[in-house]
């Protein structure tokens, strides 16, 4: 009963295949990321050009043909439109012509179900931390939802980051770099704001960004001062999190649990609260299309009705509406 | 007696010559580093201790601050409970929230963690408490993320109520509640709230 899910609701086209609890591939194309940051229409003709490489690769590392997959899911946002069409659309034509199951996914609930369900967590809490994202939360009183707890106000962790290593001039413009240049710094006072369970971060790039500009000020002391920061700040809000919650799983997942610094801060409050800290390998926590095969599989096992005509995008689509299977 | 122990601070019960008081310590966080760590702790008490002594000197019902050391606040003790926790109607409270915010916006003083969690209820009377996340500041938008808070922890009749005698005590409540309705057109705050936990 293998299941396929396609992702490309931005730069990175991804093709993965699941079979019960078995990861076959995880295939992931990444759309050259320039200091001009991303044009839609590029990107989405990037992926179409892609798309039928990828399905071919992913079938073959698992042994598989088409006629073997029993369901299809696709990222139907939030998302770039353009990027998303071409995934939406490769999913239909795939269903149509094999005549199996098409589910639409919500981005955000598949990278969260794939570290609930390789950490075999029941209620966990999250936080989820991705370029455009970076929210605490955990399911609803029903458990058929999650729920925001607390955000950012402003931009996402990953932007923040991005922007930054734009502006300090780093040859990859994205996080990993800043926790390159991090390395051995020391730390200087930034501005630092929490509200409650909610945060911004646009006045710490911004006050980051201006010390750039200063050539006493060491680059990496300044690259470390932000990340000590803004980790510090995403993790002060999921401790209160956590205490207004009560939760005893703690999970971290988006592009950003790619950062070891992170998630070895998210570990000690767990450590402190006596309660599971959970994570996954880095290819699941990256856009990739594991997690939508994941999320269609549990779908298709729940007996969802599939709907072609109802498969359309959703640049905008919130996680907490989107419903959540066990 | 230890009790609280919330995720900054813990707060204990002492007495001082036959005074009921608590000491509220913040806890060192070991997941940062420590110059920010004690960065953080320090410049929280100390603006904590500071919006005490100014809320008060306002008028502004809120514990009386007894002594500040570098991590520790020692204040009055408020023999009452939390107006998170009090069941059944809470309409009157809410109102009585409202004016207390307007009076704290009008003297410049944002409180940044404004919800029922941190307002106390004695003898029908509303106390103000936790200001480790104010700011003393003209912002107009600092002062709707206030009322923000606020609108997603309670209900929406709740809210009616609490809103209609802020406006009544809030001078600047015009700018202020513009403020707000842009902030929540951002898109991130719609349909949110916190009813559900
Ligand atoms: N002056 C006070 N009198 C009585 N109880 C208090 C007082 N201040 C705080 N508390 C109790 O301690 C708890 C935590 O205090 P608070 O200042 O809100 O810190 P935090 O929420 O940051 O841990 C409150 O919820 C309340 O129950
Ligand atoms: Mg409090």
């Amino acid at each position: 009963m293998a299941v396929l899910g396609i992702e490309s609701s931005a730069h990175t086209l991804g093709i993965g295949i699941i079979d019960g609890d078995r990861f076959l591939s995880n295939k992931r194309i990444m759309f050259p990321i320039t200091n001009n940051g991303i044009i839609p229409s590029e990107l989405a003709e990037f992926h179409s050009k892609n798309a039928a490489n990828a399905l071919k690769s992913a079938l073959d590392e698992s042994s598989l043909s088409m006629r073997d997959i029993s369901a299809i899911g696709y990222t139907k946002g939030p998302g770039l439109g353009p990027a998303l069409n071409v995934g939406a659309i490769s999913a239909k034509a795939l269903a149509l012509r094999y005549k199996i199951p098409i589910y639409s996914i919500n981005h955000a609930l598949a990278h969260l179900e794939i570290v609930r369900h390789i950490n075999n967590f029941d209620d966990p809490l999250f936080l989820y931390v991705s370029g455009g994202n970076s929210q605490i939360l955990g399911f609803n009183e029903k458990k058929d939802k999650y729920h925001i707890y607390g955000e950012t106000f402003d931009i996402g962790i990953g932007n923040m980051l991005d922007n930054f290593a734009r502006a300090a001039k780093l040859i990859h413009a994205w996080g990993s770099s800043v926790a390159t240049l991090a390395e051995n710094g020391s730390y200087i006072q930034m501005p630092y704001t929490v509200k409650g369970m909610d945060f911004t971060f646009t006045g710490l790039l911004t006050h980051a960004v201006k010390m750039l500009d200063n050539p006493t000020i060491n680059k990496s002391d300044i690259a470390y001062s932000l990340q000590e920061t803004a980790f510090s700040m995403l993790c002060e809000a999921t401790e209160r999190a956590l205490m207004l919650t009560k939760k005893k799983e703690l999970g971290i997942c988006g592009g950003v649990a790619q950062s070891v610094r992170l998630k070895a801060m998210l570990k000690c409050i767990a450590d402190e609260h006596k309660i599971k800290f959970g994570f996954v390998e880095n290819q699941f926590n990256a856009d990739n299309g594991a997690m939508i095969a994941l999320v269609a599989q549990k779908m298709l096992s729940n007996g969802v009705i599939s709907n072609i005509n109802d498969c359309n995008i959703n640049q905008r689509f919130r996680i907490d509406t989107a419903r959540v299977y066990k | 007696m230890r009790i609280s122990n919330g995720a900054e601070a813990n707060v204990y019960r002492s007495n001082i010559l036959g005074i009921d008081c608590i000491v509220k310590v913040r806890q060192k966080k070991l997941y940062r580093i420590q110059f920010l760590d004690d960065q953080i702790r320090e410049q929280r008490t100390k603006i904590e201790a500071r919006i005490l002594a100014l809320s008060h000197s306002y008028g502004i019902n809120v514990p009386p601050l007894l002594l500040v050391s570098k991590y520790g606040i020692t204040m009055g003790f408020i023999n009452g409970k939390l107006l998170s926790e009090i069941d059944g109607n809470t309409n009157v409270y809410l109102k009585d929230a409202g004016i207390l915010l307007g009076m704290l916006h009008n003297n410049n003083i944002a409180h940044g963690d404004f919800t029922p969690a941190n307002i106390m209820v004695f003898n029908k009377e509303l106390f103000i408490i936790d200001f480790g996340l104010s700011e003393i500041i003209d912002s107009v938008e600092q002062k709707a993320l206030d009322i923000l808070l606020m609108k997603r922890s309670i209900s929406q009749k709740g809210f009616g109520i609490f809103i209609s005698s802020y406006k009544k005590s809030s001078k600047a409540h015009k700018l202020i509640i513009k403020k707000l309705n842009e902030l929540e057109m951002r898109g991130r705050y719609q349909q949110r709230s916190l009813q559900n936990i």
